[in-house]
């Protein structure tokens, strides 16, 4: 009898679309799309693929988890909107997980180990001078709300950080020069993919934190506001 | 449950309206519509808005169209959704919920035609009270927010369009001209409403000349506008004090054009039957003249129920089960397609 949950994980606020079936922290399985947005064609299909290559049907899953964003509002829809269908369907619990928290898992999977004082700063292009961003501390844990900050308008931190900054995600590349007073280090490459949610998945689904199924929506980062 | 029974979900959520409906061997036994009020705020449509809406009212919509049907999931025969035309982010909503239901349920899948759709309203069946269907072939106009066809209807299956519009709709005319007259949002129903008190002839504005079975509105709204600004200048108040009439004069126009057009093409085609379909059916006069073409030329007419006239998720059932019955099925990499054009629904202009 197995006791450790089977969680679909499903990837799409970035323009790479991925998915993974994972049971536990153990990631069973995980595809990538080599095309990038060309989520609304692919995604059906990488989750009946997935799945039956590795002899699972939707009735063996425990819960299906999404990544909520920021990111692409139409991978978010795309995501969140087959996340639903599934979950519905077949009658299995959703865990909308923060996009941040993946990242951060990720991160922390390729970094490991980060000293106590350093600081991780997932940044999610917003466009223009923007983005969406929050600080973790060296365990992955998050530190204050979301922040949509714009390059050369105020500083993230109240008080000067005593460890080294690490930016990352689609946004910390264009931010650096805003962070040259800083001991900082800029990671681009860490993108997100869909096994990073399984730890922030792991956790929602021991506490049976499930997300409303009819009124969960992605974190689109900001309130749509008329003539943008 | 009977073995044989076809049993449809239908999902639309082309534009602002997010609806479901259950269908039994094309009988309707639910039709739910979650219409949007927020965009009353902007005067129109606003597509971000929207697709976020969709995304919220999906799930209750479906849940409630099951739960009135009376229907189990698992008893469902396929998933019907409308691929398109419509706006991308709405669209997407729907198409991706669709998917993942059929996968999840393990069954198949039927992409809809909106416009096709609009035409097959008209096989849309209520339990205890069966209609006359339309005979094949007959001609449907269909006039709705965003389109104007008239569409010549050999089978469920097989359409042409042989005449639409060249720049608004119809239903688009409506409503532009009701927000130059500062009627609020949708206008359409509201300069309805203002027309039947008013007097027809007050104002003669011209119809467009256009070729063939072709419409246009655009020239229309330009002369409502110069019309306006030109008796303001002369005598301020011109608009407020004759609003009845003008709207009565407005509407006239955009009737009649219709109504002309779809003489000439019953002329051309000689059906039997004709159809009216869309949102805009739903207007008074257009319906009272459509009713007088018919009987002036003996021929059978026919316009659906309201809920089958705006958009609504038991059209797409209804296509759907067509489809279905002829077993023509999606795979998973169905997407949604805001110009979508299908083999079987063409434009042949004659």
């Amino acid at each position: 009898m197995e006791t450790l949950p089977l969680i679909l994980c499903i990837e799409t606020s970035s323009p790479v679309c991925s998915v993974a079936l994972c049971r536990g922290k153990k990631v069973l399985s995980e595809d990538v799309s080599a095309e990038s947005n060309s989520h609304s064609s692919v995604l059906a299909s990488m989750i009946q693929n997935i799945l039956q290559k590795n002899h699972f049907s939707f009735s063996h899953l425990d819960a299906v988890a999404v990544s909520a964003g920021p990111g692409s509002y139409t991978g978010l829809r795309i995501g969140m909107a087959t996340a639903k269908g599934i979950c519905y369907a077949a009658e299995k619990p959703l865990l909308s997980i923060s996009t941040f928290e993946g990242m951060v898992q990720s991160f922390l999977a390729k970094n490991n180990p980060v000293n106590p004082t350093d600081m991780l700063i997932p940044m999610i292009d917003a466009r223009r001078m923007e983005v969406f961003t929050r600080l973790y501390n060296f365990q992955g844990e998050a530190i204050g709300n979301q922040l949509n900050f714009i390059a050369g308008e105020g500083s993230l931190f109240i008080e000067k950080p005593k460890g080294k900054l690490y930016l990352f995600g689609s946004g910390a590349e264009k931010m650096m020069p805003s962070f040259t007073a800083y001991d900082c280090i800029c990671d681009p490459d860490t993108h997100i993919t869909a096994s990073a949610l399984r730890i922030p998945a792991l956790k929602k689904w021991e506490k049976s934190e499930y997300n409303n199924l009819a009124y969960t929506l992605p974190n689109y980062g900001k309130d749509w506001q008329p003539g943008k | 449950m009977n073995r044989t029974d076809i049993i449809i979900l239908g999902i639309e959520s082309s534009c602002d309206d997010t609806s479901a409906s259950v269908i039994r061997n094309g009988e309707v036994l639910s039709n739910v519509v979650a219409g949007q009020e927020i965009h009353r705020l902007y005067g129109g449509v606003v597509p971000e808005l929207a697709s976020r809406a969709h995304e919220s009212n999906i799930v209750p919509v479906v849940e409630t169209a099951l739960r009135n049907a009376n229907v189990a999931k698992s008893e469902l025969s396929a998933i019907a959704f409308t691929k398109g035309p419509g706006l991308p982010g709405s669209l997407m909503v729907g198409v991706s919920f669709a998917k993942a239901m059929s996968m999840a349920l393990q069954i198949p899948l039927v992409e809809v035609h909106h416009m096709q759709a609009h035409v097959l309203a008209h096989f849309a069946q209520v339990p205890n009270n069966p209609k006359p269907l339309p005979e094949f072939p007959f001609l449907c106009l269909t006039v709705s927010g965003g389109h104007t066809q008239l569409v010549w209807v050999t089978s469920p299956m097989k359409m042409e369009i042989v005449g639409e519009t060249l720049d608004d709709a119809a239903g688009e005319a409506f409503d532009k001209i009701a927000k130059i007259l500062g009627l609020p949002y949708p206008g359409g129903p509201e300069l309805d409403k203002l027309a039947r008190e008013g007097n027809p002839a007050f104002i003669r504005f011209p119809h467009p000349r256009i070729d063939k079975l072709d419409f246009s509105f655009s020239g229309l709204k330009t002369s409502v506008l110069y019309h306006l600004r030109d008796k303001e200048k002369e005598e301020p108040g011109y608009t407020q004090k004759n609003l009845k009439d003008i709207c009565a004069s407005v509407q006239h126009t955009i009737t009649d054009i219709l109504i002309d057009k779809l003489n000439l093409a019953v002329k051309k085609f000689k059906p039997r039957d004709i159809a009216l379909a869309g949102g805009v059916s739903a207007n008074s006069e257009l319906r009272k003249k459509f009713g007088e073409l018919a009987q002036k030329r003996g021929l059978h007419a026919h316009i659906p129920a309201f809920e089958f006239c705006t958009d609504n998720a038991a059209m797409i059932a209804i296509a759907g089960m067509f489809k279905f019955q002829e077993g023509i099925f999606s795979d998973l990499s169905a997407a949604a397609d805001p110009r979508y054009q299908d083999s079987q629904f063409v434009t042949h202009k004659p």
